[in-house]
C-alpha cells in the first residue's frame, strides 16, 4: 500500500516538475519531451538531468516520455465524430502491387486474428480483355450506409465525421449489417481470440479490444486521427497507393505527399466502386493503369497466393513456389 | 341419437382420453428430441457461433430457414383459419380448429429460431431497450409480439364455448384441475343469447384483424431480406412471394396433421374425403400461383442478365452446386403435387397427403435456395480458402437444435389435443345450424 | 608405469578441462548480443523567430530486418567550433525514439569564416545500441513575409529573405527557392513555389483554399535542403481561405439516423392503434360477456 502511495506521489511530483520546465520551455523555446504519461504509469525511477537549451537543468524519468497518445474516447462521444472533419480515402489501384502492408499494419493495431481481415486484397477483372488488378477493400463508410439503417439497435452508427462505427459492447450479433453490406466489408468475431482480452479500456474510435459474438469492420481509424495520424493501412502502405484526408480541407495524403481531393480526382478520373448502388462511399479509386498484377504475387505465402486460384493462371500459382 | 349430441359425446370424449402407450412413447421421444436440442443450444451459447456452420459470407443458416418456414406455418395457418371463420365456409368448419393450433405453436416454436443466430444472446433486451424503427427486424418484432399476444387471445376466445361444454358435462371422467381449467378459461360462458352475441362479435373482431396482421407480419419478415441490397434477395416481388409460399406450405402442413389426427383419434366422420379433396385443389391452385409467382421472379431476372444474377442462377442450374437440391425441390413443390391431385387417376386421401409432405419438404428445401445461394455470392467475389467461408454446411449442433425445434412443436401440438378438442364442438354445432352466423350483423346469404 | 599413467590421466584432464573451459567461455561471449547498429536521423529547421529547431530520431535494425525505435536515448546537442565542442542542451527519445529540441532566438552561435554554423548531435549508445552522431551546418537564415492584399481582390504575399554572412551582415538571399504550404489535418499542403532574386519575391495566393470557419489558414513558407542554409521556414497565419461551415449539423431524421423519420413513427402509431383498439375492444366484450347475468 504504502509503495503504491510511493509511487503516486513521486508519479505527481514528476509531472509537476516536468510541466514546469515544459512550461518554461515554450516561454524560452524549451525542451519539447513529448507528451508526459498520465495514465499512472509508474516511473522507472532512473532519472536524468538535462541540459536544457535555456541553460538550466532539468530533470525527467525516462519512463515518462511517451508518443502523444489519443485521448480515451468513450462510446457516448464517439457517437458525434470529430469536430469539423469530413473524411475520404482515395486508393490509386494502379499502385497497389499487393504488397499487403496496409492488411497487416491494420490486423496489428486493431489486434485482429489472422482470419479477419478489415482490409482486404482482392484481384480483380472486370472483363474478359480488361487487366487483372489488386483491390483493396477497407470499408467504404458510405453516406448512404445499408449496414446503418437496418441495425435493430444503433450499435452501427454513422457519425459527423462521416464514419461508420461498431460499438461492440451494444451490438447484438444478428448478422443483418453483414448481409446488408453490398461490399463485405463486416467480419464476425467467431472465435475467442487474442484481440478480445487486450489489456485495453474499450472504445468504439479504437475498436480495442473485441468482443465475441460482434460486428468487426474497418473503423478509419478516428483514435489516430485525433494525434493527427493518418490510418494504419495509408502508413502502412510502401507504395503509396493510398491516400486519405479531409474533404472540408479537399486535400489528402499517402504519408509522402500532400494533394488536392478534388485535383487528385480529376486529373485521374476517379470513380467510387458500384456507384449505382447508392450507398455513397468515402472510398474512392483511381483507375488501374499499367498494373502489373504479377508483381502482388511473388512473396506471398502460398494459403494467401490460393485465394487468387480462380484469377490466375495455373502456371503463375506453380511458377514462384519451391 | 342426433348429429348434435354424438357431435358432443364424441369429441368431448377426445379430451377424456388417456394416452396409449404409443402415445406416451412418441411423447417421451419429442422430449428427448427437445432435450438433445436444449444441449445443442447450450453447447452453441458455451463455446459461441464457431460451431455452426455460418460464416462471414453465409451469416444465416438453416435457423433462420426454419424461422422463415415455421413463421410461415403461423401466418398460413391463422390467416386461413381467420378467412374460414369469416366467410362461414359450413365445409371447414372441423379443420378451424387445427390451423388455430398449428397457428400459435409455430409462432411460439419459430421466433427463437432467429434468436439462435445471435451472436450476444445476453444483449436480447437491447432489442426492446435501444430498438431502431429504421430496421426490419425491429418491424419483426413489433409485429411478432403484436400477432403472438393478438393469436393467444384469439384462440382461447376460439375456446370459450367448447370449455363451457366440457365444464357443464358432469359425465367426462377427468382430474379436477382439467375441470377447473375449462371453469376458468370458460369465463363464466353460459350460452345465453348475449353472451353468445358478444362472444360471436369478439371472435369476428379478432378474426379479422387477424388477416391483416398475418400478411403483414409475414411481408414484414421477407423484408429482412428483400431490403438488403442483395442479388436474388432486393426484390420487389419478395412480400408476396413469401406470403403466398407461406400459405401454400401452410395447406400443406393442414393436410399431413389433418391425415395424422384423423388417424389417431379415429375423426373419420368428421375429417372426410372431401376435406382432403378440397384442401388438396387449394393446394393445387396455390402451387400454380406460386410456380407463376417463381417464374415472375427468376424469368425477369436471367432475361435481365445482370452479372450478379447470372451467377446465383448458373450455381443454381450446376449440379456441382445447387442443381440437385433444385430439381428436388421442383420435383417435390411442383411436378408431384400437380400430378398427383390435378390428374384423377392417382388421386385420394393418402395420396394427397403424399403430394402434401413432398410439397411441405419441397418449399424448405425452396427457403434453403433463397437464402442460402445469394449470400454465398456477393458482389467481390469471394476470395478466400477456407471451404467455410466460402459455401454453408450446417453443422450437428445446428442440426439438432433444429430438429429440438420441431419436436417442441411436435410435442407441443401432440399435448394440446389431450386438452383441447381437436375439433372444435362449437363449430361443429354450428355447421348443423339451418342459418348461419351473421358476419358482423349482417347475415350471409345461403 | 605407474606413474607415467597418473601423469597421463593429470594431462588429459587439465587438457579437458581447458576444452570445457574454452568452449563454455565462447559459448558465454556468443549469448552477449552485439549492440545493434543505430542511426541517427536529423531534420533541422531554422524558424522565423530566428530559433532552431532540431528533429531527431534514432532507430536501429538487426540482421534479419527487425526495426528498433530507439526510446531513452540521451542526445546532446553541441556547437563545433574548429576543433572544440561545446554542448548546447540536451534531451532523451520518447517512446518512438523521437525527439525534439528548439534553440530560442535569443542564443547566439559563433560563425566560421564562410559563415557557418556547425552542430553535432550525438547518441553515446548503451548495450543494445551503438552510439551515432549526426552533423549540421548552415548560414542563418531568415525569412519575412508581407501581406499584400490589392483592390482589385488579387491577393499576394510579398516575401523578403536575408542570411548572415561570415561578417555578421544581413546579405538578400538570392537563386533559392521557396515553396508555400498550407497546414492541413494530417500534413502540409503545398500551393506553390516562388523564385527569390535579390532577397524579395511575390508569391500569387490561390483563393480557390478552404480554410477555417473564417477562411483562416495556417501557411508555411520554406527553403528546403538547401546546400547553404539547411531547412528554414515561416509560418503565417492569413485569412485568405474559403470559409467552411464546421457547426455541427441538425440530426436529421433518416433510415441510417439514430432517429427514425416522423412520417415512419406515425404510420406505426397508426398501424399500431388500429390493431390494439379492435383487440382492446374484443377483449371488452369478453369481460362484458363474462360479467352478464341473464
Amino acid at each position: 500500500m504504502k509503495d503504491k502511495n510511493d509511487d503516486k506521489k513521486k508519479t505527481r511530483r514528476d509531472f509537476l516538475k516536468l510541466g514546469l520546465a515544459s512550461g518554461a520551455g515554450i516561454i524560452a523555446g524549451g525542451v519539447v519531451l513529448g507528451n508526459i504519461s498520465k495514465d499512472g504509469k509508474t516511473p522507472s525511477g532512473e532519472t536524468l538531468k538535462l541540459l536544457a537549451p535555456d541553460g538550466s537543468l532539468v530533470e525527467v524519468d525516462k519512463a515518462m516520455i511517451e508518443e502523444p497518445k489519443p485521448p480515451h474516447i468513450n462510446r457516448e462521444e464517439a457517437k458525434k465524430g470529430i469536430p469539423g472533419r469530413n473524411f475520404v480515402m482515395v486508393v490509386d489501384l494502379s499502385k497497389c502491387k499487393n504488397a499487403r502492408k496496409c492488411t497487416e499494419k491494420c490486423q496489428k493495431g486493431h489486434h485482429l486474428p489472422p482470419d479477419q481481415e478489415w482490409m482486404k486484397v482482392f484481384l480483380l477483372k472486370d472483363n474478359d480483355v480488361g487487366p487483372r488488378y489488386w483491390f483493396p477493400r477497407p470499408c467504404y463508410h458510405c453516406d448512404n450506409p445499408p449496414c446503418v439503417k437496418v441495425c435493430p439497435v444503433g450499435a452501427t452508427y454513422k457519425r459527423q465525421d462521416g464514419i461508420v462505427l461498431i460499438d461492440t459492447k451494444r451490438c447484438i450479433g444478428c448478422k443483418f449489417c453483414m448481409s446488408a453490406c453490398p461490399y463485405s466489408a463486416r467480419t464476425f468475431n467467431w472465435n475467442e481470440n487474442e484481440g478480445n482480452h487486450v489489456n485495453q479500456e474499450y472504445s468504439p474510435e479504437t475498436s480495442v479490444p473485441s468482443e465475441l459474438g460482434t460486428v468487426g469492420k474497418c473503423d478509419f481509424c478516428p483514435d489516430r486521427s485525433r494525434i493527427g495520424k493518418v490510418p494504419y493501412c495509408v502508413d502502412g502502405c510502401p507504395m503509396g497507393a493510398i491516400y486519405f484526408g479531409d474533404a472540408n480541407e479537399d486535400a489528402v495524403t499517402n504519408g509522402d505527399a500532400t494533394v488536392r481531393l478534388t485535383t487528385l480526382l480529376e486529373e485521374n478520373g476517379g470513380y467510387r466502386y458500384l456507384e449505382h448502388l447508392g450507398t455513397k462511399p468515402r472510398v474512392y479509386y483511381l483507375p488501374p493503369v499499367g498494373v502489373e498484377y504479377e508483381r502482388g504475387l511473388e512473396d506471398l505465402d502460398e494459403n494467401i497466393k490460393l485465394r487468387y486460384k480462380d484469377m490466375i493462371d495455373d502456371n503463375d500459382l506453380t511458377e514462384n513456389h519451391g | 341419437m342426433d348429429n348434435k349430441t354424438k357431435y358432443i359425446k364424441e369429441l368431448s370424449a377426445l379430451v377424456e382420453n388417456k394416452p396409449t402407450a404409443k402415445q406416451k412413447l412418441w411423447l417421451v421421444f419429442l422430449l428427448v428430441l427437445i432435450g438433445a436440442g436444449a444441449f445443442a443450444f447450450f453447447y452453441q451459447l458455451r463455446n459461441g457461433q464457431i460451431v455452426t456452420g455460418m460464416r462471414d459470407n453465409v451469416v444465416w443458416g438453416i435457423y433462420t430457414i426454419f424461422f422463415v418456414v415455421f413463421l410461415g406455418f403461423s401466418y398460413a395457418g391463422a390467416l386461413i383459419a381467420s378467412i374460414l371463420h369469416l366467410a362461414r365456409v359450413r365445409w371447414a368448419k372441423p379443420i378451424v380448429r387445427i390451423l388455430e393450433l398449428i397457428a400459435v405453436f409455430s409462432l411460439i416454436v419459430g421466433p427463437p429460431f432467429i434468436l439462435f443466430c445471435l451472436g450476444r444472446f445476453d444483449r436480447l433486451l437491447m432489442i426492446f431497450t435501444h430498438g431502431r424503427l429504421q430496421s426490419p427486424i425491429i418491424w419483426d418484432v413489433i409485429a411478432i409480439v403484436s400477432d403472438l399476444i393478438i393469436s393467444i387471445v384469439f384462440i382461447f376466445i376460439t375456446f370459450i364455448k367448447d370449455f363451457a361444454l366440457l365444464r357443464d358435462n358432469t359425465e367426462l371422467k377427468i382430474p379436477k384441475w382439467r375441470r377447473k381449467f375449462y371453469t376458468f378459461f370458460a369465463f363464466n360462458y353460459k350460452c345465453t343469447l348475449k353472451q353468445e352475441e358478444l362472444l360471436n362479435k369478439a371472435h369476428d373482431i379478432l378474426a379479422a384483424i387477424l388477416i391483416p396482421i398475418t400478411i403483414v407480419a409475414y411481408s414484414l419478415l421477407a423484408c429482412i431480406f428483400a431490403m438488403t441490397l442483395k442479388t436474388g434477395w432486393h426484390s420487389t416481388i419478395f412480400a408476396p412471394y413469401f406470403v403466398l409460399t407461406a400459405v401454400f406450405s401452410g395447406t400443406a402442413l393442414v393436410i399431413i396433421v389433418l391425415w395424422i389426427v384423423r388417424k389417431v383419434y379415429k375423426l373419420h366422420d368428421y375429417i372426410t374425403k372431401k376435406h382432403f379433396n378440397l384442401l388438396g385443389f387449394t393446394m393445387l391452385v396455390l402451387c400454380l400461383i406460386y410456380g407463376y409467382f417463381t417464374f415472375s421472379e427468376y424469368f425477369t431476372n436471367w432475361y435481365g442478365g445482370d452479372l450478379n444474377t447470372m451467377m446465383i442462377l448458373s450455381k443454381l442450374l450446376s449440379f456441382h452446386e445447387y442443381g440437385w437440391m433444385m430439381l428436388t425441390y421442383i420435383l417435390l413443390a411442383s411436378v408431384i403435387p400437380i400430378v398427383i391431385i390435378g390428374l384423377p387417376w392417382f388421386r385420394n386421401v393418402s395420396t394427397i397427403t403424399f403430394a402434401a409432405f413432398t410439397t411441405l419438404t419441397g418449399l424448405i428445401l425452396h427457403r434453403f435456395i433463397v437464402i442460402i445461394p445469394t449470400q454465398e455470392t456477393p458482389f467481390l467475389p469471394v476470395q478466400d480458402i477456407r471451404p467455410e467461408y466460402i459455401s454453408y454446411s450446417a453443422t450437428w449442433v445446428e442440426w439438432m437444435l433444429t430438429l429440438g425445434g420441431v419436436a417442441a412443436f411436435l410435442f407441443l401440438f401432440s399435448a394440446a389435443t389431450k386438452i383441447v378438442p381437436v375439433i372444435s364442438i362449437s363449430e361443429m354445432q354450428e355447421s348443423l345450424k339451418k342459418k348461419k352466423l351473421k358476419i358482423f350483423g349482417t347475415q350471409p346469404d345461403e | 608405469m605407474k606413474i607415467h599413467t597418473a601423469a597421463i590421466i593429470r594431462i588429459l584432464t587439465s587438457l579437458l578441462a581447458i576444452i570445457v573451459l574454452l568452449t563454455v567461455s565462447d559459448h558465454l561471449t556468443a549469448q552477449e548480443a552485439e549492440p545493434l547498429e543505430s542511426d541517427l536521423a536529423l531534420t533541422v529547421w531554422q524558424l522565423g523567430d530566428g530559433s532552431i529547431e532540431f528533429n531527431i530520431e534514432i532507430s536501429a535494425e538487426d540482421a534479419s530486418d527487425n526495426y528498433y525505435e530507439v526510446s531513452g536515448a540521451l542526445v546532446n546537442l553541441s556547437q563545433v567550433i574548429g576543433d572544440s565542442v561545446q554542448l548546447v542542451a540536451q534531451t532523451v527519445t520518447n517512446s518512438a525514439g523521437k525527439a525534439s529540441l528548439i534553440i530560442p532566438p535569443e542564443k547566439t552561435f559563433e560563425v566560421d569564416t564562410e559563415g557557418f554554423v556547425y552542430f553535432l548531435l550525438s547518441y553515446d549508445g548503451d548495450e543494445q545500441f551503438r552510439e551515432c552522431e549526426a552533423e549540421a551546418g548552415f548560414k542563418r537564415v531568415f525569412i519575412d513575409v508581407e501581406i499584400d492584399e490589392d483592390e482589385d481582390s488579387s491577393k499576394s504575399l510579398y516575401v523578403t529573405a536575408h542570411f548572415i554572412d561570415s561578417e555578421g551582415n544581413e546579405q538578400p538571399l538570392h537563386d533559392e527557392e521557396l515553396l508555400f504550404y498550407v497546414k492541413r489535418l494530417y500534413s502540409w499542403l503545398p500551393i506553390g513555389d516562388i523564385w527569390m532574386e535579390e532577397g524579395e519575391g511575390y508569391f500569387d495566393f490561390p483563393l480557390d483554399i478552404p480554410g477555417d470557419d473564417n477562411g483562416g489558414l495556417t501557411v508555411a513558407i520554406r527553403l528546403e535542403d538547401s546546400e547553404n542554409f539547411a531547412s528554414a521556414k515561416q509560418i503565417i497565419s492569413l485569412n485568405w481561405g474559403i470559409p467552411v461551415d464546421y457547426s455541427e449539423k441538425e440530426i436529421q431524421r433518416t433510415l441510417w439516423s439514430n432517429y427514425a423519420p416522423v412520417w415512419m413513427i406515425i404510420a406505426l402509431i397508426f398501424v399500431l392503434a388500429g390493431v390494439w383498439i379492435n383487440f382492446f375492444l374484443a377483449i371488452f366484450k369478453i369481460f362484458r360477456m363474462s360479467k352478464s347475468k341473464e
